[in-house]
Formats: C-alpha cells, sequence, structure tokens
C-alpha cells in the first residue's frame, strides 16, 4: 500500500498542528462558532446529538495492521472502546471532545493517516472497489487512480468551497462493487483494445433528495489526461453549480439542468485549456505511485481450499466460505470478507478489542492488510486458502465469522437519530430487528442475494436508493415512520429503488419487510435472486402483499 | 398511547469543550441534568432564558442554544423524540446511557 | 478600510467607482465589468462579482495593471477559479486583490490561485492571515504562487544524482 514520503508526512504533520492552533483559537473566543464550523468540518469534525464525532478517512478504504491497532487505541483513549465504519470507506467516533481533538489528529499523522476532507464542501475521501488489486478480472488497481486523485484534491486551493460535497469513487472492474454512478464523479478503468488503460467517466450521480443514476460523460479517456479533465469538471462545477439552494447544488442538478451534452461540451471546452495547464501527473509520478500497489509477493504451488474437510462443514465453515470467502485471482489465495454485521448487531461498529484482534490476523494472515467496504464489511485481500479454517475459527471467537455477507441480515445502515443530528428517524434499531427476524442461518442462504438499506434521512448516508429493499426514516408529526423502495442497485446494473407504498410504523416495517421476502419466495423461479425477481414480477405483487385489506 | 402535553421549554445546548448535552439550570449555569433546567412558558420568560443562553454562547461556553418542550408532569423528560435520545443517550447503546 | 498584500503588508486601498463616476487616472481604481467593456478609455482595474463572465471583456484583463474579485460569502468558492483563469487564461499579471467576506484560513488559498493582495475590514485578523500563507511548507498541486508543487519536488529530487 502507498507509505508516505518526507513530502506527505510535513503536509500531514502540518495539517494536525494547523488544527491545534484553530481549536485553541476557538477554545479561546478568537474564533465564533460560525467561524470555526467550516474549518472544523474541514477535518472531519461535527457536532452530532451527544458530543464531537470525528470522521477519519480511510483513503479507498486500504488499512494495515498498524493503522487498525491506532484506531482501537484512539477508539480506547479518546472514545468509548468502538468505531463505526461508515459507506463511504472511512471510520467515525462518536464521543470525541473538542479540547482532544488536535491529539488525535496527532496521532493519527504517525500512523499516516488523517481526516482531511471527511466533511465539508469539498472533493471527500475518494473510495474504491474493496477487491482491489486482489479480484479477478480487473483492468487495473483502481486505487492507483485514487491515491493520485486523493494527492491531487488535497486542500486544492481552488476546489475547497464547492458548491456542495463532492465523491468520486474508483473501480476496474466490470463488476461494480464501488457504486460509481451513484457518485458526482464515477469513474471506470478499462483496457483499451491497444491494450492502454482508458477511463469512463460517469458524472452526476447521487442519493439525497433528487437520487440520479449518473450518464456517461466521456469514454475513453486516456490516463494521461485524468487529472486536467477532472479540474475541467471540477472548474464548471465550482462557477456554475448552484449556490442558493443546498438541495439543488450537488453536480448532479447542474448536469440534470444543462442536459449531459452541454454539460460535457462544457468540461470539454474547458479541458482543452487545463491539459496545458500542468495539471496532468507526470509518467514518471504515476509510476511511483503504482509501485505501491505491486501487491505481495505471493506464494506459488499453494494447495487449494480445504473446503471439503468433514468436521469442519459441520460447524459452519462451509457456510461462512459460501457467504465470506471469494476467489483470488493468484492461485491458492482468497480474499477474505468479514462481516460487522452479528445477528441482532449495530451494523458497521467494532469494538476496540476486535479491530486488534483483526488486525493482530491481518498481520499473520493477509499481509498486515484490511480493506474497508462501503457496506460496512473488512476485508483480508492476501489469505492463503490453507489458512482459511483457522482464520474462520478464530474470527469466530471474536464473534466476527458471522456467514451472512452479501446476505437479508448484511444490512447497510447509517447512525440515524440515536447519533446523527441530521436524521429524523433511527435506522440502526430497524436494521437489528430485521436481522434477528431472520436470525436463521439457513433460511438466509436459502434466500439468497438480498441487500438491504436503511438511511435516517433523506441525506442518504445509507443508500437507501441502492438497495433491493431500500428503507428510509422519516418523522411523521413526531412518530417515527419508513418508506420502503424496492429495486434498487448500486452495482453496474445502477438503478433507484421504486417506492413501494405508504410508509410503515415503526412497529409494522419489520413485518413489512417479512411479507416483501415470504412474496419473494412465493413467486420467486428455481435460482432467482431478488433483485431479479422484483424486476420481473413489478411492485403490483409486493403492494398486493402488503396492503391486502384483512 | 396519549400525547404528552407541553406548555413549558427548557433550553438545551451543546458544551463547547466536549460537546456534552447540556441544559441551562435555574441558577443560570448549565447543567448535563434536566431535571435542574430552568423552564418558561413560551412568552418573554422563554425568551429571557434564550437571551441568557445566547450569552453563554457568545462567551463559548455552548453551542447552538435551542428551546426544547418539556412533559407538563414530568419536567425531566422531553416531548420530542430526538430530545429523549439526546438526553438518555443512543437507544441502541443502554450500556452508555447517561440516566 | 485597510489593504494587506500576499505577506500580510499594509498597502493603500484601491478606490472603487460607481458606474458613471468620472476617473481619475491618479488614483488606483476598480470599476465594475460591465463599465470596462462600456470604455473607450484606459482604465487601471476592474472590480469582478464572482459570477462574472470573463470571456465578455475579451482581451482588456492582459491590459489591466490591477483587479478585484469579491466574494459574496466565504463559502463562496468562485472567486478561485476566476483568479486562476485571470492569470492563466486572460493574461492578468498585476496586482489581484480579493474583496468581500473571506477569512483569514482561506489566506494560502487565495495566494494560491493566483491573488496578490487583500482588502479587509477593520477588526480582520491579519496575524491569521499571515500565518495560514506561510503555514504549508509543500503542497500537492501545480502552483500559481512561488513555491515548488511536492510533485514538481519530487521529479527533481529523482533527477538528482
Amino acid at each position: 500500500m502507498y507509505a508516505y514520503d518526507t513530502y506527505d508526512q510535513t503536509f500531514v504533520d502540518q495539517r494536525a498542528a494547523e488544527f491545534r492552533t484553530q481549536v485553541a483559537r476557538r477554545l479561546s473566543g478568537e474564533l465564533t462558532e460560525e467561524q470555526f464550523r467550516p474549518l472544523r468540518l474541514l477535518n472531519g469534525l461535527y457536532l452530532q446529538l451527544h458530543a464531537y464525532m470525528l470522521r477519519v478517512a480511510i483513503p479507498y478504504g486500504t488499512l494495515s495492521s498498524r493503522q487498525l491497532q491506532a484506531l482501537a487505541d484512539i477508539a480506547d483513549k479518546y472514545d468509548r472502546g468502538y468505531g463505526h465504519f461508515t459507506t463511504r470507506q472511512n471510520i467515525q467516533f462518536n464521543w470525541i471532545k473538542l479540547e482532544e481533538a488536535p491529539d488525535i489528529l496527532a496521532d493519527l499523522a504517525v500512523v499516516e493517516m488523517h481526516a482531511i476532507q471527511t466533511s465539508g464542501n469539498v472533493i471527500r475521501n475518494v473510495t474504491a472497489d474493496h477487491f482491489a488489486g486482489v479480484i479477478l478480472g480487473e483492468a487495473d488497481d483502481p486505487r492507483i487512480t485514487c491515491e493520485i486523485i486523493r494527492q491531487w484534491s488535497t486542500l486544492h486551493p481552488e476546489f475547497s468551497f464547492l458548491p456542495r460535497k463532492f465523491k468520486i469513487a474508483v473501480t476496474g472492474s466490470l463488476v461494480d462493487r464501488a457504486a460509481i454512478r451513484f457518485h458526482d464523479i464515477g469513474i471506470r478503468i478499462r483496457k483499451a483494445a491497444d491494450a492502454s488503460l482508458v477511463h469512463d467517466i460517469y458524472i452526476g450521480g447521487g442519493m439525497g433528495r433528487t437520487p440520479f443514476v449518473a450518464p456517461l460523460v466521456k469514454a475513453n479517456l486516456s490516463k494521461a489526461g485524468l487529472l486536467s479533465y477532472l479540474e475541467a469538471v471540477l472548474r464548471v462545477y465550482n462557477r456554475y453549480g448552484r449556490r442558493d439552494n443546498i438541495y439543488k447544488a450537488r453536480i448532479k442538478i447542474l448536469v440534470d439542468a444543462l442536459g449531459v451534452d452541454e454539460f460535457a461540451r462544457q468540461v470539454e471546452a474547458e479541458w482543452m485549456h487545463t491539459k496545458l495547464e500542468g495539471a496532468d501527473l507526470p509518467e514518471a509520478e504515476e509510476q511511483r505511485i503504482r509501485a505501491f500497489f505491486a501487491g505481495p509477493a505471493y506464494e506459488t504451488g499453494l494447495p487449494a481450499t480445504p473446503i471439503e474437510t468433514p468436521d469442519l462443514r459441520e460447524t459452519g465453515f462451509a457456510d461462512w466460505c459460501k457467504t465470506s470467502v471469494f476467489p483470488h485471482r493468484v492461485p491458492g489465495y482468497a480474499v477474505v470478507t468479514i462481516s460487522l454485521k452479528p445477528i441482532g448487531g449495530i451494523p458497521g461498529d467494532a469494538t476496540s478489542q476486535q479491530m486488534r484482534a483483526i488486525a493482530d490476523l491481518a498481520e499473520a494472515y493477509s499481509r498486515h492488510e484490511i480493506r474497508v467496504t462501503h457496506e460496512q464489511n473488512l476485508v483480508l485481500p492476501y489469505v492463503r486458502q490453507i489458512d482459511l479454517p483457522v482464520l474462520w475459527r478464530k474470527l469466530a471467537c471474536e464473534k466476527l465469522a458471522t456467514a451472512n455477507v452479501g446476505l437479508v441480515s448484511d444490512i447497510i445502515a447509517c447512525p440515524g437519530l440515536d447519533y446523527c443530528s441530521l436524521a429524523n428517524a433511527r435506522s440502526i434499531p430497524i436494521a437489528q430487528r430485521i436481522s434477528e427476524r431472520f436470525a436463521e442461518l439457513q433460511q438466509q442462504h436459502d434466500i439468497g442475494p438480498l441487500k438491504i438499506k436503511i438511511s435516517g434521512c433523506i441525506n442518504a448516508c445509507g443508500h437507501h436508493h441502492a438497495g433491493h429493499i431500500g428503507i428510509l426514516g422519516v418523522d411523521r408529526k413526531g412518530e417515527e415512520f419508513y418508506q420502503i423502495m424496492l429495486g434498487g442497485t448500486g452495482d453496474e446494473t445502477a438503478a433507484i429503488g421504486e417506492l413501494v407504498g405508504p410508509g410503515f410504523s415503526s412497529n409494522t416495517v419489520v413485518d413489512a419487510v417479512e411479507t416483501i421476502v415470504k412474496t419473494f419466495l412465493d413467486l420467486r423461479q428455481p435460482g432467482e435472486v431478488f433483485l431479479n425477481a422484483v424486476r420481473r414480477l413489478g411492485l403490483a405483487p409486493f403492494k398486493e402483499r402488503l396492503y391486502a385489506r384483512s | 398511547m396519549a400525547k404528552a402535553s407541553s406548555s413549558r421549554q427548557a433550553i438545551t445546548a451543546n458544551r463547547l469543550r466536549d460537546g456534552a448535552v447540556v441544559y441551562l439550570a435555574v441558577d443560570g449555569n448549565w447543567s448535563e441534568n434536566l431535571a435542574q433546567a430552568a423552564t418558561a412558558p413560551d412568552g418573554d420568560a422563554l425568551k429571557k432564558l434564550f437571551d441568557r443562553a445566547a450569552q453563554s454562547a457568545r462567551q463559548n461556553l455552548i453551542v447552538d442554544p435551542v428551546a426544547i418542550a418539556v412533559d407538563d408532569v414530568d419536567q425531566t423528560a422531553p416531548v420530542s423524540f430526538r430530545e429523549k435520545i439526546r438526553l438518555r443517550g443512543p437507544s441502541v447503546r443502554p450500556d452508555l446511557a447517561r440516566i | 478600510m485597510p489593504a494587506l498584500d500576499h505577506t500580510g503588508a499594509r498597502v493603500t486601498s484601491w478606490h472603487v467607482a460607481a458606474d458613471g463616476e468620472p476617473i481619475n487616472p491618479s488614483t488606483p481604481t476598480l470599476v465594475s465589468l460591465a463599465h470596462l467593456i462600456g470604455m473607450n478609455k484606459a482604465v487601471a482595474g476592474v472590480l469582478l462579482e464572482s459570477d462574472a463572465d470573463l470571456d465578455q471583456a475579451g482581451a482588456r484583463l492582459a491590459n489591466l495593471t490591477i483587479a478585484g474579485v469579491k466574494f459574496t460569502t466565504f463559502k463562496d468558492g468562485r472567486p478561485f477559479s476566476i483568479a486562476r483563469l485571470l492569470r492563466t487564461r486572460h493574461g492578468f499579471t498585476g496586482d489581484l486583490r480579493a474583496y468581500g467576506p473571506f477569512i483569514p484560513d482561506q489566506g494560502a488559498f487565495l495566494v494560491r490561485c493566483g491573488f496578490s493582495s487583500f482588502e479587509v475590514v477593520d477588526g480582520f485578523d491579519e496575524a491569521a492571515l499571515r500565518k495560514n500563507i506561510a503555514h504549508f511548507s509543500y503542497n500537492y498541486q501545480h502552483p500559481l504562487s512561488v513555491t515548488a508543487s511536492i510533485v514538481a519536488l519530487r521529479q527533481a529530487n529523482a533527477a538528482r544524482p
């Protein structure tokens, strides 16, 4: 993975030092809250319901064991012994004191981490396919592009006061695990016919109040022109994106208002200039960054998976292999997803003890590397298949071996009204109750792949628009109510879920989800997965069962 | 379930230095305990409380003061669901509950 | 109202002329973009709103010796783009001054986008501005100001024997 040089390190150290003086100015009263708020937000520090919340950047979801250890230490030293992995591959600490925030940034800087641009109207932490570099059929490791964009966008002097936040995701695969078309910019790296790497640029996707699936704005962009093209996109957005209404300020609204062709034309016209202005990375610098992502030296001649061992099959190892173990591009290796969704647990939460255990396991079995998925799970990317049984047993000891990845209880949920000052309703308890309703693992495996995503407000941090079953919490006259959407997906067939009908109370929403699942089980064709059944059947049979008058 | 009736309000905010949930107390200080909060019906008395809160904000003690409705019968209970969660802590972590 | 140069030192404020006001050639004066376009005579400078259409002014911008760009609020990021465009595309090489309610903590961003001076209100935290401008030793982006970018420094180091 990428390692800081003296420039990166000096930069992050100075950033932490700068924030220390800004906090001191605030505490002394030199800065008012109004003046300080944007400064703290640019360092990922929010004021939430119960305390300050610090969102730490995990660039493109890649962590070293040492970094995860440091996060565990921060959870114990400054927080209440746990952290929350988010849908942007970051981690949030919920109980932070303003006066200690500078110390946390200093501790983070020691392990080459920071909280820069995890909030505010800036280019946010760039996300990537969590299987980057290890999955079969990838044109290029998207993290190389992500790191290039990370450096280019870090404290960009021109783009630090955009109309609104700006999110970029990158994948190098045709299979989309990064939900690129729900981002302000989604980048797919492909191999062109001549084997050179090109980028397809999707612009103007997003969720929130007005969801859009991003259209393709620029195909076949050469690798060498990426930054100048991004600079052109951001400049058009910075100048012409709406600033009068925060609900209309995202780039998706600009793209929609201008139309894709006109937007593309304006960017193209700008790009004719920016590509001559030195924004693009010299080839040698690209090669320098690329070298960090070459991956470990793999062992050759390793035996294949020991999944047929009978005694292990009886105890759930086979189920876990089915959901948590993914093929690796190198024979003899596997990619392991660690579920942070125990039945009845809080999606994405991990205790400091679990973080340390995972850091140790990564040290022993995955070349010190961990990934964070946007689905709020963790990944060990370099596991030898012969190590799977022992790894599984050790994960199980920490309650980290739930065999539910990709299944009905692997739910995305934002923090919701339990923590978040923007939320209208709670998300976590709904996720917990759905997970408990479907606790029986065999039943989950029978239902098959099903993604439930829950947000506690229209900002859609829980990606409800992209859920096969999406749930949106709303406030109805002081009561929590939940709207249900069906048929959304963030994958390569990206689609926005469709509202199924009137909302459900907190008491009835879990029954409604169960009714939807039962309807699917009754109507599915052999081997059909939930999303395909919804696409084939439409909403009608689900509506009928949900709203049938008894 | 009968709706709580409320004719009085308290002032809440987050403490600047640590973000903790606090309430403007009768003695003019900020308390983590809603039971100590000064309450007033909508009108001049409430405005006075709010002025005091605004002063505390200017003195950099607290951030974002707002008036919240409290239950007429039990003045230690906020009416809104959001304020109940702020008072008690995350509903999903009873082990971390404040009260 | 005081003005500061890019090191934070005090400099003279410029006169901002109302549209139609006679221009005194011996006083550094900014006029509006509309005024500039409508004028036949040479003028020292222009004060641009943050939504200004620079292409309207054509080649005239290159001949100015002073210019200003006005923030509507500090969150208004458009002046940063306008400044870069003036410098890189419209040939403006004179003194470029930020106007409006920008904040001291934007100092380095302003300088790095091509601003060279600041019009500030009384009570503006000049020390914080100076600190902000000088704070970072390195930056990632290709610069308009004098310091080399991190990318350029890495290239130079790699080329060294």
